[in-house]
């Protein structure tokens, strides 16, 4: 025991035994504990030159000095001065209000170390603007239990080591050109952030995604506050407003008097929404940061944006691009809203049409995307029938259905299509000379040349994209192709009676080469805007197209191999 | 909607262009074979092949002459060089046995090999008639001479004049038939005059006759009995059988003041040894660079033979030109017409084809 607290349990036991009760030790022991905290000690202290200070003349308490030890003495000397007795209860009326006088010392400091504390009165103001407005809703302690299963760790895990992944590979590829890596661990240090009663400072600069986590959860589990209009507002600075006015609705419900009370200021926020006095439910509810932005949003998102960003997963960390932001809604709030479903209820009335609607995880997570598309190609590939490897052209068309996983497949899309594919050969070469013998001693000969130059294919696809980015896919496909037609020239003489006949661009014949097949493919895709992908791939297919027998090759493998560079144009998507 | 009309626009494009190509499928051929007429062997040691239909080699057969005797021969031609080989077939002397032919069975058939022959003329009683002959020689010179030279086995035209004739220059021919005396069919006949009326005989009278004067048929009867004028006639008295089998004889007779005055024959003098009967033999022709080498002017082929097997009679495409095919072997020498160039065959052997007719 420390000399301090040992004088402290002396001057106790004084006090026992002149107000005749009982005092032991541990009572002060337990005090003791209660008055290890620095703001507590702090508060104390500037309670203490309060009343010497500014009261008591003449007894002077050098904070720096004065110990926890010396405080009773103070009080019953100031209590003699002023002729007010002391009573215990002083001290358990400063304990009750430690938190307030913690407070505004914090406020006091007024710098970047701000520790805030969130009081179930905060939502009290909430819920009366909510009212006010129409929107209210009853909260229930449901709700964050709700939200926190849902954030569990093992979902935050596994969500960090994804989209870690994703990140790698991201990186990995980014000669290609991606650029916009997620902030995978976006979620993660929100909520982290809340843990650590955030500071001001550290939200600064932050999105509004950012501000909607402070929202949600500060410090207080047992209390939430919730803003709808949050979910819509995707793109401005403002969202610190949301903080800023939420502090001070804080500090207008605490138990320290508006007077008391320090103004916040910040630099970097919208001016508009610093409130020093007035109504702080009005500014609150009201703050042009959230009805302004929510109510654009709200008007300009599209169902395809939408669906389309809930479809190619949630965007966590693109919130830097802006450009990025005005193509996509922003769904970081479907990974972090822990609101119930009576939350959902309330924007569907806000939006009525618009699909969009509540993001809960649930439901965004089961939207699913269809969509349907036109394809082409132009690439090369090998021309069949030489033995070294010689390309020729290579075109294709065709349509293209996707549709979007779901679940644990979310970041998939699986997809059939049906393409006419074009090749055109220079070495599928066919001479037949046929020598019939006679017994007279005479022969026929028949004679056929054959050229085969252009081969046409229907292939059926079914194939599997991942996607890596936003706007960037890779595709693995296997297919079924089966030949549709074949252009040649053709030449022949079949009797000693009949001449020579030639007959060009005949499509009659396709003997000789390969009727089916099968096509494995793998490709990257680039998506440049809502209709527009483009696409490169490469494909090889399983069957030696060509018959060596029948046309006289060297034993050689034809192959299909391709490279193939392609447009996508999206032809209607419809999301259910 | 309207990309959906695109579409069906692209469709019904797409197939009236697939219906409006030409669509002409790979014409059916037959399957092919091996060739079946073929020649191989060593041919001065080195290796010859011929196939018929293969390497523009052709197969050509028919009918031929060999120093006028009849004779089937079939002939691999290459179009594209001059080396030919060339198989005949002098006919036996009966061709035909009831309405098939008679060629000759399975085994081993005789080279002709020629043989010279020197024959002399009898005028009968008119002894000074040998002084007015002039025989053609192989040149077309005509000449007194007693005897005549025969080179090679065949039917030989003796072109004779006589001086001392009312017309020296009238040109007579005689056919001899050196080496292919008749044995089966016998057209020899008996030359009767009494005044100014010839009677002709034959000595065998089974036979279809048929009688020639001076190029004139006169009969078909077996015996011809007229009035001749006096002159040199030539009498040819030919036989068939009913198979179709023939042969023939041919004389020279004078009639003079209205009666005979003699009747060439001609006979053989002893001066050559030769074989009197070559139908049915073998010869082998080879063309090696754009020279004929022949196996009937080696004697060297006197003592070997043409061995024949699986001799089929066929019926060539248009039916009406019957064949006969064979496989063979046989070992050869041929020498060149001077005698100056020879071609060892060896080992040949393969399947050929003879044409029966042209």
């Amino acid at each position: 025991m420390s000399d301090a607290n040992r004088h402290m349990d002396e001057q106790f036991r004084k006090m026992s035994e002149e107000l005749q009760a009982n005092y032991h030790q541990d009572y002060w022991k337990e005090a003791s504990k209660l008055m290890e905290n620095d703001s507590l000690d702090q508060a104390f202290k500037d309670a203490a030159s309060v009343y010497t200070a500014a009261e008591v003349g003449g007894i002077e308490l050098a904070s720096g000095s004065l110990g926890d030890a010396f405080m009773d003495d103070a009080f019953r000397e100031a209590s003699k001065q002023v002729t007010i007795p002391y009573e215990s209860a002083f001290w358990n009326e400063l304990e009750a209000n430690r938190a307030d006088i913690e407070m505004n010392t914090a406020f006091h400091q007024a710098s970047g170390a701000v520790k805030a504390q969130y009081s179930p009165t905060f939502w009290g103001d909430a819920n009366a603007a909510l009212q006010k407005e129409g929107l209210h809703y009853e909260y229930k302690s449901a709700y964050w239990n709700e939200a926190r299963d849902l954030l569990d760790k093992v979902d935050r895990r596994s969500f960090f080591f994804r989209w870690s992944g994703v990140a790698v590979l991201l990186l990995l590829i980014s000669f290609v050109g991606l650029n916009e890596i997620r902030d995978d661990n976006f979620v993660q240090d929100s909520r982290q952030r809340n843990l650590n009663k955030t500071t001001f400072g550290e939200n600064r600069g932050n999105d509004n995604q950012v501000a909607r986590t402070e929202d949600i959860g500060i410090e207080n589990n047992s209390t939430e506050l919730y803003n709808p209009n949050s979910y819509l507002n995707t793109a401005d600075q403002n969202s610190n407003v949301n903080i800023n006015t939420q502090f001070e609705n804080a500090n207008n419900s605490s138990p320290i008097s508006n007077n008391d009370r320090t103004e916040l200021t910040d630099a970097e926020a919208d001016s508009d929404a610093r409130v020093e006095n007035g109504d702080p439910t009005n500014q609150f509810v009201e703050g042009p940061a959230i009805n302004e932005g929510s109510e654009e949003k709200i008007e300009n998102i599209k169902e395809e944006d939408l669906s389309l960003e809930i479809a190619e997963g949630i965007n966590f960390g693109n919130h830097h691009d802006n450009k990025a932001k005005s193509e996509s809604f922003d769904f970081a709030p479907l990974y972090i809203n822990p609101l119930p479903s009576s939350v959902s209820k309330i924007e569907q009335k806000l939006s009525r049409n618009v699909p969009f609607g509540p993001p809960t995880i649930e439901k965004a997570l089961k939207m699913t995307r269809h969509n349907f598309a036109l394809i082409g190609g132009i690439g090369i590939g090998n021309s069949y029938g030489f033995e070294t490897m010689t390309t020729t052209p290579r075109y294709s068309a065709g349509l293209e259905y996707t549709v979007n996983g779901s679940g644990a497949l979310r970041q998939f899309e699986f997809g059939v299509n049906t393409m006419l594919n074009y090749s055109t050969h220079e070495n599928v070469r066919k001479e037949i000379k046929v020598d019939s013998f006679l017994v007279d001693g005479s022969s026929k000969n028949y004679w056929v040349s054959l050229r085969v130059f252009d081969l046409f294919y229907v292939n059926t696809n079914a194939f599997v994209n991942y996607r890596i980015g936003l706007k960037h896919k890779l595709r693995f496909g296997l297919g079924v192709e089966r030949l549709a037609m074949v252009q040649s020239n053709m030449s022949y003489k079949i009797g000693d009676d009949t001449g020579l006949e030639t007959v060009n661009n005949n499509w009659g014949v396709k003997r000789g080469i390969a009727q089916w097949d099968m096509r494995c493919s793998l490709g990257y895709e680039y998506r440049l805007n809502k209709k527009l992908s483009m696409n490169i791939t490469g494909a090889f297919g399983l069957a030696d197209r060509t018959a060596n027998d029948f046309y006289s090759l060297e034993p050689i493998n034809d192959r299909e191999m391709n490279i193939m560079f392609g447009v996508k144009y999206n032809l209607l998507t419809r999301i259910r | 909607m309207l990309k959906t009309k695109y579409i069906w626009v692209l469709a019904v494009i797409g197939i009236i262009s697939m219906t409006g190509c030409k669509k002409e499928q790979l014409p059916e051929l037959p399957e092919g074979n091996d060739p079946i007429y073929t020649m191989g062997g060593l041919v001065n040691g080195e290796e010859v092949n011929m196939s018929v239909g293969e390497n523009s080699v052709v197969m050509r057969h028919g009918i031929s002459s060999m120093n006028g005797v009849k004779a089937y021969f079939g002939e691999m031609e290459s179009l594209t060089s001059e080396d030919n080989i060339r198989i005949e077939f002098v006919r036996p002397e009966k061709e035909f046995t009831g309405m098939n032919y008679t060629l000759f069975e399975e085994g081993e058939l005789p080279f002709l090999t020629h043989k010279k022959g020197k024959v002399k003329f009898d005028f009968g009683g008119v002894g000074n008639e040998l002084n007015n002959l002039r025989i053609a020689d192989d040149n077309g010179n005509f000449a007194n001479v007693s005897t005549h030279e025969i080179q090679q086995y065949g039917y030989k035209t003796l072109r004779l004049k006589f001086d001392q004739y009312q017309n020296s220059n009238e040109e007579f021919n005689i056919i001899l038939k050196h080496g292919f005396s008749d044995e089966l069919m016998n057209p020899n006949f008996q030359v009767q005059t009494q005044l100014d009326t010839v009677y002709l005989e034959p000595l065998v009278s089974d036979y279809n006759h048929e009688w020639y004067i001076d190029g004139v048929l006169v009969s078909r009867e077996i015996t011809y009995t007229d009035v001749l004028s006096d002159g040199i006639h030539q009498v040819i008295h030919i036989v068939r059988d009913d198979s179709g089998n023939e042969s023939f004889k041919t004389v020279l007779i004078r009639q003079k003041w209205s009666k005979e005055f003699w009747q060439m024959d001609v006979n053989y003098t002893d001066e050559y040894e030769f074989d009197a009967y070559n139908y049915g033999q073998m010869v082998v022709s080879m063309q090696k660079d754009g020279e004929w080498y022949r196996s009937d002017i080696s004697s060297e082929n006197a003592s070997t033979s043409f061995t024949v097997e699986n001799v089929s009679f066929i019926a060539n495409e248009s039916g009406d030109r019957p064949l006969v095919a064979f496989n063979f072997t046989f070992d050869a020498v041929l020498v060149n017409e001077s005698h100056t160039d020879s071609l060892i065959l060896t080992g040949m052997n393969g399947q050929f084809l003879l044409g029966l007719e042209n």
